[in-house]
């Protein structure tokens, strides 16, 4: 175990930024497809961490405990900005009448999902479709598939329905499937 | 059941639980279309992919500048006293 994942009772903050910034600033743009705003939540997360810095018993890493309290930092963003964001994306009907269609049978997608987000060129390819999708869209996807947040979880978040977000979630993997398959998996 | 309703079926199925019709007519449905099938493959493995990326959010290089990590070491220590 290096020295910046060992547990630590009393958190040395002074190399809080220099040990964890990074890997925290790459979880939240992941998430919020925003560098400005990534750092911004960084930032809130490292100051929120520091006034709550007496209730880290040392159960689990620092980089655990500072990513759970990101985690609902983005939840909130979320939260605050939803209601511009999702009234202009929120799907009109049920209908697919933007959905690509099952129309290529590829068999080019067996790589080992670890080995795909290890390659740096791959990366850059998921990024980009990612940052392809609406910002409803991505976020719920973002919540439902990084994160493994319940259907239940990410409706109150969103306050949608159940059924919209299912055809939020459908529409994502589609067209996310769609530009893997365009941008990379018929390429390699 | 045509294959939009399928696609649609194999997305939902990771969200909830389908009726017993819709899982009967898409189990029928993905034995006669290889469409489907190769869809279905290929739905699962966006998944498994994000569900990867989501835990490594490995980057590749993306960093905070210089300058934004000094300011937050700075509002750091300022707030630690």
């Amino acid at each position: 175990m290096d020295a910046m994942n060992q547990p630590e009772h009393t958190p040395d903050t002074s190399r809080w930024v220099q040990d964890h910034g990074d890997a925290l600033y790459r979880y939240a743009l992941l998430r919020v497809n925003n560098p400005d705003l990534a750092g911004d939540l960084v930032q809130d997360t490292f100051l929120s961490a520091l006034k709550g810095a007496e209730k880290f018993r040392g159960g689990s890493t620092v980089r655990t405990w500072l990513i759970g309290i990101l985690k609902h930092k983005i939840i909130d963003h979320y939260r605050r900005n939803r209601i511009e964001v999702l009234a202009s994306e929120m799907p009109a009907s049920t209908e697919d009448d933007d959905l690509d269609h099952v129309d290529r049978a590829s068999d080019s997608w067996a790589e080992a999902p670890s080995q795909l987000v290890e390659n740096q060129e791959f990366w850059a390819v998921f990024t980009r479709c990612l940052a392809g999708l609406p910002e409803a869209h991505r976020r719920a996807f973002s919540m439902r598939e990084f994160d493994g947040l319940s259907g239940e979880e990410i409706c109150k978040i969103l306050e949608v329905t159940p059924s919209n977000l299912w055809v939020m979630l459908h529409r994502a993997r589609a067209k996310l499937r769609r530009c893997l398959e365009v941008n990379w998996f018929e390429t390699g | 059941m045509r294959c939009l309703e399928s696609a649609r079926l194999l997305s939902e199925r990771r969200d909830h639980p389908l009726p017993l019709g819709k899982r009967i007519g898409l189990r029928v449905h993905l034995l006669i279309c290889s469409l489907c099938r190769a869809y279905r493959t290929q739905i699962e493995a966006v998944c498994n992919i994000s569900h990867h990326a989501g835990i490594a959010a490995p980057g590749h290089g993306a960093q905070l500048p210089p300058a934004r990590k000094q300011s937050m070491q700075d509002a750091i220590d300022r707030s630690s006293g």
